[in-house]
């Protein structure tokens, strides 16, 4: 029986955590095209230091939030983002209020906003175009 | 943390694989579909593997945690105050799987009105069947013929309000508005307006063309019985009345005028049926193909105008009358031609000195202009053209006329005015400049726009030759750009004929008559312009003649005999013209020779044209010219028509009058000869020698001989028998017996002689004998012998002439002539008596004691024996008595006095007077012969002619006597004076000499005609030769 002592647990829970950081880098980089540059000799977009920093602060931010999965995490820093970009008149008060909901886990508060982000499309385009960009984020730490 | 929620965060800590004992979260949203807000307080009951119910919280959710995985549905029941609100979006199933989140999402909205009428665009609201009907939070729709509908208790929100109604009333069929608020509570009202279809009726003129072409009425100056070459001079236009709908359909007619009345108005395109104010029908207008034919009436501008009759329906809208500017236009091409009453008066003297200046003024002559052709000529003599070869035959010259703009109505700028020709037989070519220049197809085009501004010119040329004439139709027409109605491009708005001919081939045309000899030999392109017994001027006609390619007739057609460049030099004439030439004391140049003597092919020699014939009903003509009398001169047979006057300046071998030529005789050039036939008669013991050289010297100055008998002659033929001992003739000589000719028996060779006949005319006699001497009534002068002292026996005694040359008399035994030898012999007998001698006895001597001796010295010498006793009384004695003898002594003496015929001799040859014949004598070489033969004949002909002809240089080296008997040339002799002989006056007849020279003798002459032989072949020199050249040898003499 091989048996992993504390700080080889440490060790491996480390690189787990390095290594879901940077799955959710290219799902960024890769739904953030603008935020990225193209590796001439990968030929894929590889995530660039800004992006690197997003992810950063936002796994930060998701950790409060009870965010942890790279898919939620890709989500959640995809929303971020995107959101930043609709109009200023748009109503987003209440994807923060289901973000700052205290006794949802963070994977649910998200297919929550997810879902009604989905269905906004006809009475509100900019928030459609949200919903594909979280999407796209969440679909990307998958592949 | 409950404590499913503790157990999906160990398993998502201790494994990868999904946890068996996980459970899935199921969350129910209810929220505003107006506003997006979430309802809270609403109940959510759900049914699945785990059911549960809960209430919507202030985020509209109810969140079922720990549900295991699995189908589920969900329920939504609004809180009682929120109970009028409708569900506008329900998602009441879902799937729970392990460690997912299902959402199950519902909306809705508080309730309102939704009011929407329609109405037309005159305000009126519709009664027709619409569909009403909105997209928004809910799908609303109903259909009415009310025009309006209020859609009750609908979901509040946004919405966009359709209106559909009948697609063949309205313009669109489907009108919207969006962004229809409908509130809660509240009605939203909204008016949508549609734009009826109104049937527009519209009247239409469609147009072939714009313009009509006006018919100048040039058919009616062609014959009557021609097929009509008719102007298209009718347009049709199409009318129609347009709907815009169709319905309610127009029930209305049309009415068409033209104003002003430019052109009859037509219901068939045959012009038979004339509209005469008929109305449009509704079915002819409606159907789009009604045509109207408008024939061209009187030149200008018109309007066409098609009005629809009213309509009383408020739906059908009846548009204003259709009006189309349109022109009735002429259309005028002038054709131009040459006239011959401006080419006739034209004189160009062609006697002027240098020649050359002759062709300078010919070069000079500018042609008159080309003048147009009226309409009648137009097509009934059409303008003539011959088909081009190189650039050497003129074009017509033909001017578009400039346009009348006030004939030609707006949009026609880009119409074209054609130019083409009809397909007949001839063709033609149009070009941009009168010569060279650039081709223009056919059909040729000229904008409108262009030819309003200005006329264009053209130059039409012959191409190929017409079957008929004035087969050849050139035309204007008028033509537009494709588009629009179909059209045919109109044609013979004017037009004029042409006829376009080749001569096809120019000959001389000769048939010699049955009783003539040929006088062309168009092997060797020589006419013999002498024979046939044809006086000068006769002789020298000769008959063009030209055939067109086609059978055409009454085409003039030129005819000219072009001189050779070389005419009048040495390579045609082997001599040069003299420039310093005189005639008496006048100089003669070229001009100053007599027009009679140069070929004509003019009316009058200053004429520009040549004469002229028109040609038959086969397409021939002939023409009689006369050739020059100058033998070696060289023309060029050539024909040419009127319409080419430039070819009537043909100069040969001009620098630029040469370059466009008319069309050559197939066989040219011609050079002028003369022939002269001969027969030769020879002893039959004397071969006539070749002939090579005798020829070669006539053929010089263009003479060429013709043996046409040979005979032989022999003592039979002769009264006197002519054969002599050959030393009689010559001293010293043998035994053979020679022929003589001579005065004496000239006439009985002559009987030898065949006749000329008309085909052997001029014909000579060549008499070739063995000696020439004449002795026709040539006798001795008186000679006295005296026989005295020792001098008693017979001896020799040489005879004298006054009228022979010295050293040419000559005794023959028995003489020439025949008869005796003594004309008169009579002696003395004389006795010395004191130092007087009288006579004692006297007679007649005896033809015995004269003896023609064998050994004689010369020709004149002959033996003479004294009588030994007198005849006495019987004997005519002056002593009487009877016979006694005679003594010779000192003192006794005999004298005898001797008359004997006699002969001039001998000569190499001679031309007896009034006779064809030339008596040469043979034995001799070849050339010697053959010199005597030429110069016997420059005798024959009257060389060397010593007297002045005017206009013709005179022979500057003639003499007579000089060592000569008759007229010979000193060309390159010298000469020798001799003061101790008889002086000669050079200007006295018979004793002429052209340089003035007086007693004495030439020698060493090198022209044939020189005054004797000398040991080498001779010819013509410069002066003979010309002398030749011009002369008239139809004759001798």
């Amino acid at each position: 029986m091989l048996v992993l002592r504390p700080e080889q647990l440490a060790v491996i829970e480390q690189h787990m955590v390095q290594s879901r950081q940077r799955r959710v880098e290219r799902a960024i980089a890769a739904s953030f095209p603008e935020l990225s540059s193209v590796d001439p000799s990968a030929g894929q977009r590889v995530p660039g230091e800004q992006v690197k920093g997003i992810v950063e602060r936002g796994v930060q931010s998701a950790a409060g939030l009870g965010i942890e999965e790279a898919p939620d995490l890709a989500a959640f820093i995809a929303l971020g983002l995107a959101l930043r970009t609709v109009p200023p008149e748009t109503p987003t008060d209440w994807i923060k209020s289901w973000l700052a909901r205290p006794d949802t886990p963070g994977a649910t508060k998200l297919a929550i906003i997810e879902a009604q982000l989905a269905q906004s499309g006809v009475e509100n385009p900019a928030l459609s175009l949200v919903a594909k960009r979280v999407a796209h984020a969440r679909q990307q730490v998958l592949v | 943390m409950s404590a499913p929620e503790s157990a999906k965060d160990k398993c998502r800590s201790q494994a990868l694989q999904p946890c068996p004992l996980e459970k899935g979260t199921l969350a129910v949203v209810l929220v505003r579909s107006d506003t997006g807000a979430p309802i809270k307080d609403a109940t959510a009951a759900v049914n699945g593997p785990t059911p549960g119910t809960g209430a919507t919280d202030k985020l509209g959710a109810v969140i079922f945690k720990d549900r295991t995985p699995g189908a589920y549905t969900a329920r939504i029941t609004l809180p009682a105050a929120l109970r009028s609100y409708h569900m506008t979006q329900e998602t009441p199933k879902g799937s729970v799987s392990a460690n997912n989140t299902e959402v199950l999402l519902f909306k809705a909205a508080p309730i309102g009105n939704l009011y929407i009428e329609v109405y037309d665009d005159r305000g009126n609201i519709i009664t027709e069947q619409a569909e009403l009907s909105a997209s928004g939070p809910s799908k609303l729709s109903q259909g009415s013929k009310a025009g309006s509908h209020t859609f009750a208790n609908v979901a509040s929100g946004a919405y966009e309000a359709f209106a559909t109604v009948p697609a063949a009333l309205f313009e669109v069929p489907t009108v919207s508005k969006k962004g229809v608020f409908v509130t809660e509570g509240g009605t939203a009202r909204v008016r949508l307006v549609v734009k009826r279809r109104v049937n527009v009726v519209t009247p239409k003129i469609e147009m072939e063309y714009k313009v009509v072409v006006l018919d100048r009425k040039l058919s009616a100056h062609q014959d009557a019985s021609e097929k009509k070459i008719l102007t298209d001079d009718v347009t049709y236009l199409r009318l129609s009345a347009n709907q815009s709908t169709g319905a309610p359909s127009y029930a209305g007619h049309g009415t068409f005028e033209v104003s002003p009345a430019n052109v009859e108005v037509y219901v068939d395109k045959e012009c038979t049926n004339k509209l005469a104010g008929r109305k449009i029908t509704n079915r002819d207008l409606i159907s789009g193909n009604f045509n109207l034919y408008l024939k061209a009436k009187t030149k200008g501008k018109f309007n066409a105008k098609l009005t629809l009759d009213p309509s009383n329906h408020p739906n059908i809208e009846v548009k204003g009358p259709a009006q189309e500017e349109m022109g009735v236009v002429e259309l005028e091409m002038k054709v131009h031609w040459y006239v011959r009453s401006d080419l006739e008066p034209i004189k160009i003297d062609p006697d002027v000195e240098p020649y050359s200046n002759y062709h300078t003024a010919l070069k000079n002559q500018k042609l008159p202009d080309q003048k147009a052709l009226t309409d009648t000529q137009k097509v009934n003599a059409g303008r003539l053209l011959h088909v081009q070869k190189g650039d050497s035959h003129a074009r017509a010259k033909a001017v578009v006329q400039k346009l009348a703009a006030d004939q030609w109505p707006a949009g026609t700028d880009d119409y074209e005015i054609t130019i083409d020709e009809e397909p007949g037989g001839g063709s033609v070519k149009l070009f941009d400049k009168e010569s060279a220049g650039s081709e223009k197809t056919l059909t040729h085009k000229i904008k409108v726009k262009d030819l309003k501004a200005k006329e264009v010119e053209l130059w039409v040329e012959g191409k190929d030759a017409s079957k008929k004439t004035r087969d050849v139709v050139v035309d204007l027409g008028v033509d537009r750009a494709a588009g629009g109605l179909a059209k045919t491009p109109k044609r013979r708005g004017d037009w004029s004929r042409f006829t376009t001919i080749k001569i096809e081939e120019v000959k001389l045309e000769y048939k010699k008559a049955a009783d003539e000899h040929a006088a062309w030999d168009e092997a060797q392109k020589r006419y013999y312009i002498n024979i046939n017994k044809k006086a000068d001027g006769d002789g020298r006609k000769i008959t063009i003649s030209a055939r067109l390619s086609e059978k055409l007739i009454g085409i003039p057609i030129r005819f000219m005999l072009a001189p050779d460049k070389d005419n009048r030099k040495s390579a045609n004439w082997n001599i040069d013209f003299p420039t310093d030439g005189k005639s008496g004391g006048t100089d003669v140049k070229w001009k100053d020779v007599p027009a009679a003597l140069k070929h004509k092919h003019k009316a009058d020699r200053k004429d520009l044209l040549h004469l002229m014939k028109e040609t038959d009903k086969d397409g021939n003509a002939k023409m009689e010219l006369q050739l020059s009398r100058f033998g070696g001169d060289k023309f060029h047979p050539a024909c040419y028509i009127e319409q080419d006057p430039h070819l009537a300046k043909y100069v040969h071998g001009h620098a630029d009058l040469g370059k466009r030529e008319p069309t050559f005789a197939k066989v040219h050039p011609i050079q002028v000869w003369r022939k002269v036939f001969y027969q030769t008669t020879h002893p039959t013991a004397t071969a006539m020698p070749a002939s090579a050289g005798f020829d070669g010297s006539q053929r010089k100055v263009f003479v060429e001989p013709l043996v046409v008998q040979e005979k032989q002659m022999a003592a039979a033929d002769f009264t006197v028998n002519p054969l002599r001992a050959d030393w009689q003739f010559n001293p010293g000589g043998s035994d053979d017996a020679k022929l003589c000719i001579g005065t004496h028996n000239v006439d009985d060779a002559m009987t030898l002689f065949v006749a000329a006949t008309k085909a052997t005319s001029p014909k000579f006699h060549v008499i070739l004998c063995d000696e020439q001497f004449d002795a026709k009534d040539v006798v001795t002068d008186a000679t006295k012998v005296v026989f005295v002292d020792a001098d008693n026996a017979a001896k020799d005694a040489v005879m004298k002439s006054s009228s022979v040359e010295s050293g040419y008399l000559s005794i023959f035994n028995p003489p020439l002539q025949g008869g005796a030898l003594i004309v008169t012999a009579t002696w003395q007998a004389k006795t010395k008596t004191g130092g007087t001698w009288t006579v004692t006895h006297s007679g007649t001597l005896a033809a015995a004691n004269l003896e023609v001796r064998k050994d004689r010295a010369s020709k004149a010498t002959v033996r003479v024996t004294p009588p030994a006793q007198c005849g006495g009384a019987a004997g005519g004695c002056v002593h009487g008595g009877t016979p006694t003898a005679l003594t010779i002594d000192a003192t006794n003496a005999i004298v005898v006095t001797l008359t004997l015929q006699a002969a001039d001799g001998g000569y190499n040859g001679w031309a007896p007077n009034g006779k064809p014949a030339n008596v040469v004598k043979g034995g001799r070489a070849d050339y010697a012969i053959h010199n005597t033969m030429a110069h016997e004949l420059g005798h024959l002909f009257g060389k060397v002619r010593h007297s002045s002809i005017a206009g013709i240089p005179d022979h500057p080296l003639y003499y007579q006597k000089r060592g000569g008997s008759g007229t010979h040339c000193a060309f390159s002799a010298t000469f020798t004076a001799n003061a101790s002989a008889p002086d000669l006056d050079p200007t006295k007849a018979n004793e002429l000499d052209a340089q003035g020279k007086r007693a004495g003798k030439w020698d060493d002459g090198r022209c044939i005609i020189f005054g004797y032989s000398v040991d080498m072949k001779r010819e013509w020199c410069k002066h003979c030769a010309l002398d030749f050249i011009v002369s008239d040898l139809s004759k001798f003499g």
